[in-house]
């Protein structure tokens, strides 16, 4: 069976529709409840989010075919458009609101139309409706103008506005009345304001497609019967010429109905664009201001959010966490103690350092360690030693601490530190296998390790521990070497990709 | 024969009108087309120079301000994996040796083949990418993972997850799957201690190692109120007092007090879990009692 990268592939490269019908097989029902999911159960919502994804992914086949999980980009797919549909319902239901404020004076209400009634015969009653009528309706529900806006518009005052609104919807609710629609001006009002821009679009993009399909088809189905019948005949040559420039005039009109629908799309993305831009500006307005609260010395004293916080600000957010809480701060330290026992213990024990000299020397040690955790209430923390000393105050300390060849021994062994770390790394891997590495196995590693990395400037020469390790490591044992290789450097890479 | 061609000619000439008039409104449309394309290039490129500037991602309402703060820097790291296929590769890479040297004792107990152990790879990678991308996709809509909508994609994507390799390894092997890799951090904490004492000339013998992973292990599973114990928050006076018995005093020595960043470089056991459990104890404490 294959893939959905497979299919893809053979999607975008040879254009197989049957292969992305497979892919869409497989996946629409992760998608569409995934989608059901993301937008409360509208199961309308989610069927346009599913096609967008879709439609999405027929476009972006060729890139999508290399993305290792199509499930994950789909996923991701989903989200990205739930939360477009999720925003435009958001500001529908604001719309609402605004309904409802509207209709807020009104005491008698009777049963509504429902919007499927109502729009079946809306357009046909709009018609009828006089220019300036129409006019004011479409401001007002289409284009989503308040009466002031509409007042500046026209010229006249907001009164006045409101007031040919309202003739206009009475005369609306007339024409509707005529084709059994019985409502109020103002359950009429609300249902446009409720519906009508949530609608267009879809009856719009409806329209342009069925518009641009039947175009094409008409026209090559009359063509055809047009030549069928006069392929033999004496106007032959004339009728030739004029069926070119039929079919000329078809599809430049074709070209115009989409170039229309474009520049629909076109306008309605501006318009999505500028909501958001409009939505951004309230937002970094906010975050602008959440953010300055957060420098704030007041709050710097007592402070333990992460959140939006330079390094700078971290590590004294940090500070100020493990001033309330020592226990952190005790933990930290031990971390870092238990780290620096894990590098040079081996070293100790070489120098036979006593127990205060180890714990001075773990002290040093601390110098420029940090780290970095995402507290899940606050945000990131980072935990530091604060200290006033300078890489070179920390060594010239460690030597009066180890003394001249104790400090030797010790740069010694610092050279030989990640060869050390990558032979306890091999023999962790193989703890539980059935080839455990032995003692001077790790050692010989230790020494190749290091080997290695001073013949790369530090970065590790695989391909020269790989050659060195043959006459000491079993088959099982290479294999496992060469995992360590894979797990170092896509870890590396991961975490920065400049690294080879 | 004249009046058919002077109306055949009429046809012509009309359709060329025709189509020159909807040329023209073609070559309109086209220029306001692209003239709003321009409008809305210079909008969105407004918009994120303002995110930006201020740090903020590209998501929907104030209430997910804080969420999107946070991503945008403190979770670099993660928004580029969920947006960027080469770095996903190169953790797809990672994660799946990581695995296949987790769960290598599970795979030489089950006896699975090559192939079996590809698609439980492939099953995991799967599943961890579901669930990063849920994560993401709950941050973005400032929701929490333990909001009811959270939960309940997470537990869809689990039992999905557990569905397939429920497929491959047949309900005994599932469970013991499931068992496994709860407790792989036993594992981990002992393969490690083992690296390290090898390296010191105090290796563990496999009973060693297998016995101490059971004593891990134990402290991890569930007490009377059915709570999985993490390396952070496990009692380690308990583990520590068990130990005694089953390792030397150098090996002992080791395990009490030293660390070890694992063979990826990235890790680290009790010390390094123990002070997690604390920050975030801290901080929970901290967002409780308002002090932030």
């Amino acid at each position: 069976m294959m893939t959905d990268s497979d299919l893809l592939r053979t999607y975008a490269q040879l254009g197989t529709e049957e292969a992305f019908a497979e892919i869409v097989r497989r996946n629409i029902a992760s998608v569409y409840f995934a989608a059901l999911r993301r937008v409360g159960g509208d199961t309308s919502l989610a069927k346009d989010v599913t096609q967008s994804v879709f439609i999405a992914l027929a476009r972006k086949a060729s890139v999508t075919a290399g993305h290792p999980f199509l499930s994950a980009w789909l996923y991701t797919a989903v989200r990205n458009e739930a939360a477009h549909v999720v925003r435009s319902e958001r500001r529908r239901r604001i719309r609402e609101q605004h309904a409802a404020t509207l209709m807020s004076n009104d005491s008698e209400i009777p049963a509504q139309p429902g919007w499927d009634q109502l729009a079946a015969v809306l357009d046909a009653s709009i018609d009828e409706l006089s220019e300036e009528e129409r006019r004011v309706v479409l401001m007002r529900f289409m284009d989503k103008y308040s009466f002031p806006e509409m007042a500046a518009k026209l010229g006249i005052a907001e009164d006045a506005a409101r007031m040919r609104v309202s003739r206009a919807l009475e005369r609306l609710r007339t024409f509707l009345q005529r084709r059994g629609i019985v409502s109020t001006s103002t359950a009429l009002a609300a249902a446009l304001t409720e519906n009508a821009v949530g609608a267009v679009p879809q009856g719009l993009a409806a329209a342009v497609i069925s518009g641009v399909s039947a175009s094409g088809w008409v026209t090559a189905g009359g063509l055809g019967a047009t030549l069928a019948g006069l392929l033999f005949s004496p106007l032959a040559v004339f009728v030739a010429v004029a069926v070119v420039a039929v079919a000329g005039a078809a599809f430049e009109r074709s070209q115009a109905t989409n170039a229309e629908a474009r520049l629909s799309a076109q306008h309605l993305a501006l318009q999505s664009a500028r909501d958001t831009f409009a939505a951004d500006q309230r937002r970094l307005a906010a975050s602008t201001q959440m953010q300055r609260t957060l420098r704030t010395p007041a709050t710097a004293g007592n402070a333990s959010p992460g959140r939006g916080l330079s390094a700078i600000d971290q590590k004294a957010t940090g500070q100020a966490f493990m001033a309330r809480h020592p226990e952190v701060r005790q933990a930290f330290e031990e971390w870092e103690d238990a780290q620096t026992k894990g590098k040079y213990g081996a070293l100790f024990s070489q120098l036979g350092l006593s127990a205060d000299q180890v714990h001075r020397f773990e002290e040093l040690m601390r110098f420029g360690t940090g780290f970095s955790e995402n507290a899940t209430e606050l945000g990131t923390l980072t935990l530091t030693n604060q200290t006033q000393d300078t890489l070179d105050d920390v060594q010239a300390k460690l030597q009066a601490l180890l003394g001249s060849e104790g400090y030797q021994s010790y740069q010694a062994y610092t050279s030989d530190l990640q060869g050390r770390q990558l032979a306890a790394g091999l023999a962790s891997i193989l703890a539980e296998s059935d080839a455990p590495l032995t003692s001077a196995q790790a050692q010989q590693m230790a020494e190749i390790f290091a080997a290695a990395g001073a013949l790369n400037k530090g970065s590790v020469d695989w391909g020269f521990v790989a050659a060195q390790s043959q006459g000491i490591l079993s088959g099982p044992q290479l294999a496992q070497l060469d995992n360590l290789r894979v797990l170092r450097q896509s870890w590396l890479q991961t975490v920065n990709p400049k690294t080879q | 024969m004249n009046k058919a061609m002077v109306c055949t000619g009429v046809v012509a000439l009309a359709a060329m009108g025709l189509a020159w008039y909807f040329k023209r409104e073609r070559n309109a449309c086209i220029l306001e087309t692209n003239r709003l394309a321009r409008d809305l290039d210079a909008l969105q490129h407004r918009a994120h120079d303002g995110r930006q500037q201020e740090g903020v991602g590209p998501v929907s309402g104030v209430v997910t301000e804080a969420a999107s703060v946070r991503k945008a820097t403190e979770s670099g790291f993660l928004a580029k994996l969920n947006n960027d296929p080469a770095t996903q590769l190169r953790y797809d890479a990672y994660e799946r040796v990581r695995f296949a040297i987790g769960f290598g004792p599970l795979f030489r107990a089950l006896g699975l083949s090559p192939v079996q152990i590809n698609q439980f790879l492939d099953n995991k990678l799967k599943h961890d990418a579901n669930m990063r991308d849920i994560l993401a996709s709950l941050d973005a809509e400032g929701l929490s993972p333990s909001d009811s909508a959270g939960r309940k994609l997470l537990q869809e994507a689990s039992e999905e997850y557990r569905a397939a390799q429920s497929a491959l390894l047949g309900p005994d092997g599932i469970a013991q799957a499931t068992q496994y890799e709860r407790l792989i951090p036993a594992h981990e904490c002992v393969d490690d201690l083992d690296g390290q004492a090898t390296l010191e000339g105090e290796p563990l013998s496999a009973e060693q190692v297998a016995a101490l992973t059971s004593v891990v292990s134990q402290a991890m599973t569930p007490d009377s109120a059915g709570k999985w114990h993490s390396l952070g928050d496990l009692d380690w006076s308990v583990v520590d007092l068990a130990a005694q018995s089953l390792l030397t005093p150098a090996q002992m020595t080791l395990f009490t007090t030293t660390e070890t960043p694992g063979p990826a470089g990235s890790g680290g056991t009790r010390f390094m879990h123990q002070m997690i459990s604390l920050v975030q104890a801290g901080a929970r404490a901290d967002s409780s009692s308002g002090k932030h």
